[in-house]
């Protein structure tokens, strides 16, 4: 995909693009608000990745005049302000995604995934069954089978499965699970994501002896698409 | 030296309150003896107006008895203090008119009378055309002169008396205010040169100063207890980060020395870093809390349904840990914003997780009015109680647990912000541990 970073300090945007690039990426760097603008507007990208606090203009006003020009293209904003208020300011001018500072490349990397494939336009309507491999989830009747045979899943349950099936082939990290399934976004430091995802574990793949959900340490969790 | 003296007066100029007395002093004074003077005039004008009046009646009957021919026109008449003179047609040029001057030819008209008054002496004069001449008729005022150094000394004393009496009381009025306010503000200095301690002596709650005086007093209490808590705060700040950096420091160094898998160790060390950034997040969670930046709009919540989600979530953590979770929930909606109270419940959890034992019963209690969690653990001294809320305070016997000890002064900034109120008990079933929970009025 092709990516815009805007990020002032020089370490930061570096390791940004280097672990971006490294990911399959193209990445174009730019370190402050005014290059941000004029980089989104004249050029087409895949995902913008914006730095709040930068010089000249700041991010959230790129942001606004990007969306103010009708421009949709999916905007990540970064920050050090790592608060519910920034990130609600952040979401409701119009950013798709928000992720505080320090992060993992990891997670960054996970969410501009994402985002891409939510740009794409796929043309999928509401749908009401989800397979991915021999599990198949009714979204409608909430119930869960594998290999025909029906799991017992409680809700949280269904919800995490739900969320990693959807994003088959993606990883979702614990910060995505925690806001997509429980609505977090703050860190609770207790084990939340993995308790549930052994209880989960044990429903989904005990039973039959293989593995499912696989664990990416250090990242998070995929459900392969295969 | 000098300098100081001279710049005296300036001093004592620039308080407020014995300026206020010394302009009040002199005004008061300006008005006692500006009535006192209208007094003194308005008599004088009196006494010349009775003595104008018999000095009229008494010409009307000399100038009656000339017409009549009873009069002797020859003899100028000395009859104790009045004097009567009439001078014909060719006498203008008397010694007694050229002598004294006092009488201008002006004043000789037929048809008019002139008053007078003699330079030097206490004689008033009446005169006017009578017969052929003119008749003058005087009195001499020289008794009722007394009357004006009589009114004049009055004035002079009571001028003093008034002075020295309004100058006293103003002073001391005025100096007792300021010495009062001078309290103050030495409390005040002594405050901004850093001794916290200094308080504004208070026995008495009489006025606006004693008022001024609390409210000085409440003010830097309020400073010295938010800067006990500030200097508490960056110490244990320091120890609670220097925990998982020194521990982050050696998964490093051990990193840096294995030869084969480092993985683990780094794996490891990037844990340590995320609790550093949990114990800044708490951190600022707090500090945003406290400084009202999180104010958002309020709704209806429904607490039961919170915290039925709540109990989902954690209830196989808590049961994975070794602990059990049961709820006593009955409906109770509070006005306020669904992610603080979730992270209310959630801090009562986790902090129950950190400072219970394994085989602790964890409760969900939501009534009316009430919304908490009560465990069967350890409990906290009733004498503790107050403490653990405080940021950062912890138990002895928690002192090698994780986390930044901000827990429960979390949930307390939080209760305030809902306006309730935060309160540690033993649990009312009667068994022995904690029950903590928000408590607000019904409507």
């Amino acid at each position: 995909m092709k990516l815009l970073v805007l990020e002032d300090d020089k370490d930061i945007g570096e390791w940004v693009r280097d672990g971006l690039t490294r990911a399959g990426h193209t990445v174009d760097l730019v370190t402050n608000g005014k290059d941000a603008l004029v980089a989104a507007t004249t050029r087409d990208f895949d995902v913008l990745i914006l730095d709040r606090m930068v010089p000249e203009l700041d991010g959230l006003s790129v942001l606004k005049a990007i969306r103010a020009a009708q421009n949709t293209t999916p905007v990540i904003f970064l920050t050090a302000l790592s608060d519910i208020d920034d990130r609600v300011e952040g979401l409701q001018s119009g950013a798709d995604d928000y992720l505080s500072k320090p992060f993992a490349m990891t997670e960054l990397e996970a969410r501009v995934a994402a985002l891409g494939r939510r740009a794409t336009p796929s043309a999928t309507p509401e749908v009401t069954k989800l397979t991915v491999g021999d599990v198949t989830l009714d979204l409608l009747k909430q119930t869960c089978t594998r290999r025909g045979q029906p799991i017992e899943l409680n809700g949280k349950e269904f919800r995490l499965l739900e969320a990693l099936m959807r994003a088959k082939g993606r990883i979702q990290t614990r910060n995505m699970l925690l806001e997509k399934v429980w609505d977090m976004n703050f860190d609770p430091t207790t084990s939340v994501v993995e308790t549930h995802m052994s209880r989960l574990r044990s429903k989904i793949e005990k039973p039959f002896g293989d593995t499912f959900i696989r664990t990416i340490r250090g990242a998070g969790y995929v459900v392969d698409a295969s | 030296m000098l300098s100081t003296l001279l710049s005296l007066p300036k001093r004592l100029w620039r308080m407020s309150a014995l300026r206020q007395a010394l302009l009040l002093t002199a005004l008061f004074w300006i008005a006692v003896i500006g009535s006192a003077v209208y007094a003194v005039f308005e008599m004088r004008d009196a006494i010349d107006r009775r003595v104008d009046n018999r000095l009229e009646a008494r010409f009307e009957m000399i100038r009656a008895d000339i017409a009549n021919g009873t009069f002797d026109t020859n003899a100028p008449q000395y009859v104790g203090l009045e004097q009567v003179i009439y001078l014909a047609p060719d006498e203008k040029d008397s010694p007694l008119f050229g002598r004294r001057g006092t009488f201008l030819d002006d004043d000789l008209a037929p048809d008019r009378l002139f008053r007078g008054r003699y330079p030097d002496e206490p004689w008033l004069f009446l005169g006017g055309p009578a017969g052929d001449g003119w008749l003058i008729v005087g009195q001499n005022v020289g008794e009722l002169s007394i009357f004006d150094d009589v009114l004049m000394e009055a004035l002079v004393s009571i001028g003093w008396i008034t002075l020295l009496v309004a100058l006293a009381v103003g002073l001391f009025l005025g100096w007792r205010t300021q010495l009062r306010l001078s309290r103050v503000t030495a409390v005040l200095d002594r405050a901004a040169s850093g001794d916290l301690s200094a308080r504004v002596a208070q026995d008495q709650d009489r006025d606006d100063l004693d008022q001024l005086g609390h409210q000085v007093n409440d003010a830097i209490g309020r400073i010295a207890a938010a800067l006990d808590q500030a200097k508490g705060f960056s110490a244990s700040i320091a120890h609670d980060l220097k925990t998982p950096l020194t521990r982050l420091r050696i998964r490093l160094e051990s990193a840096l020395m294995s030869d084969g898998d480092r993985e683990e160790e780094i794996g490891a060390a990037l844990e340590e870093v995320d609790k550093a950034i949990a114990i800044f997040d708490a951190f600022l969670r707090l500090s945003k809390l406290e400084s009202g930046a999180l104010e958002r709009r309020f709704e209806p919540v429904d607490l039961a349904a919170l915290a039925n989600d709540i109990a989902e979530t954690y209830g196989p953590v808590i049961e994975d840990s070794g602990r059990s979770l049961t709820t006593d929930i009955s409906d109770a909606t509070l006005n306020g914003d669904p992610v603080l109270l979730g992270q209310f419940l959630t801090n009562l959890i986790q902090n129950a997780l950190r400072h219970t034992p394994k085989g602790t019963a964890l409760t969900i209690v939501v009534r009316k009015g009430v919304f908490g969690l009560a465990d069967t653990g350890p409990g906290v001294p009733e004498d503790q109680r107050d403490n653990v809320v405080k940021p950062m305070y912890r138990l002895d016997r928690s002192r090698s647990t994780e986390g930044a000890g901000l827990g429960l002064a979390l949930a307390r900034t939080i209760a305030q912000r809902h306006k309730a109120e935060l309160r540690l008990s033993e649990p009312d079933t009667g068994d022995h541990g904690l029950f903590v929970r928000m408590v607000w009025p019904a409507k």
